[in-house]
């Protein structure tokens, strides 16, 4: 069974202010203000994480069950794949 | 018939520029260029040539222009190479100051930004550029580019200037118009980014209302001209910038009631 692997563009700048992480790919100047959740995600998906461990990780870090998460979690995913920052790969 | 010329050395922003032009017509620019600097390596050179009834301005592109446009085609040019060839960071912004504190404006071309900084000018504020808020990337420092403003003649009209608006004129025909001709100083000396000021136009009285930082880090980014020679420095002296400055939303319709409203509201500002 494979799961899908999520770990950030190479060259992809990070910087926090305020709270927030704030990205920029300088190869498209794509720009992103991460909310706190997705700033969460950004520093998992940093080092590399299977989809089920990001949501395991972020439910406990929220104290929430894993089903209140995820749907959210995806979206997000989708989002920085979408701009670019992130890499989506399937993994056996 | 050779007409005779005339070769300007200037200076703007980090930028030397080399301007041959007929002599003849120096006196008509020479209110809108910055005091010549002297031979020096040169990065940019422009010339006016005639051409028919007209003239034509020669940099990067072939420009060619009735008499009465040659100042604004000439300037338009110097601009375009200046922040092309500037080793500060150029982005889309209104600039001016108050005290030691810098605040900038930004917004795309065709938002405002030149009438809104023209209004701030005519309230008391210094003028540091209606087209380009750079900043030097080791210091994070406002470094002025105070070309003359391009003001429409309606532009004109509604902030009841003292420039003379040309009755017959198209209502977007922009003059050039140097920031003296409306009562200001212009800044001569680096300040810091104390405000940023992000705008919209929209019906009622102005109003003035803190924002997150983090929109103005997204909006200047965005509004960056020359990012791509250097993008890693261009994002990090932002977001230095943008750490120091408080940042402001501004709703107005009328540039005059929102630059009355941010001197009183910013000149004071700790």
């Amino acid at each position: 069974m494979t799961q899908r692997v999520f770990e950030a563009k190479a060259g992809v700048i990070a910087r926090e202010l305020d709270g927030s992480i704030c990205l920029v790919d300088p190869e498209t100047w794509q720009v992103a203000v991460l909310n706190e959740t997705a700033s969460d995600l950004w520093r998992l998906v940093q080092v590399g994480c299977a989809l089920p461990e990001i949501i395991e990780s972020l439910a406990e870090a929220y104290q929430a069950g894993e089903n209140t998460v995820s749907d959210g979690i995806r979206e997000a995913l989708d989002q920085l794949v979408a701009g670019g920052f992130v890499l989506s790969t399937e993994s056996a | 018939m050779t007409l005779e010329r005339r070769i300007l050395h200037l200076r703007l922003l980090d930028v030397s520029v080399l301007l041959d032009v007929p002599a003849s017509k120096v006196g008509l620019l020479s209110p809108y260029l910055p005091a010549s600097t002297g031979p020096g390596p040169v990065k940019l050179r422009i010339a006016v040539r005639s051409a028919g009834v007209g003239w034509e301005v020669v940099g990067r592109s072939r420009t060619a222009c009735a008499p009465s446009e040659l100042p604004s085609a000439l300037l338009s040019e110097v601009n375009i190479g200046v922040l092309t060839h500037t080793g500060h960071l150029a982005i889309h912004a209104g600039v001016v100051g108050v005290g030691s504190a810098g605040i900038a404006i930004p917004g795309p071309s065709g938002a405002g930004k030149s009438t809104l900084t023209a209004a701030c000018l005519q309230h008391g504020f210094d003028y540091g550029s209606d087209e380009a808020l750079c900043l030097d990337t080791t210091t994070a420092l406002v470094q002025p580019f105070t070309r003359p403003l391009a003001l429409s003649n309606d532009s004109l009209r509604l902030l009841g200037s003292p420039v003379a608006v040309e009755p017959d004129g198209a209502a977007n025909a922009e003059r050039v118009v140097c920031a003296t001709e409306l009562g200001a100083q212009i800044l001569d000396h680096p300040l810091g980014l104390r405000h940023i000021v992000l705008t919209a136009r929209r019906p009622g009285h102005a109003d003035l209302t803190a924002a997150p930082r983090t929109d103005a880090l997204a909006v200047l980014l965005r509004h960056a001209f020359n990012h791509y020679q250097m993008p890693r420095a261009a994002f990090e002296t932002v977001h230095r910038a943008v750490a120091a400055a408080q940042v402001w939303r501004l709703g107005y319709s009328d540039p005059l009631e929102g630059a009355a409203l941010l001197r009183a509201r910013l000149a004071e500002s700790p």
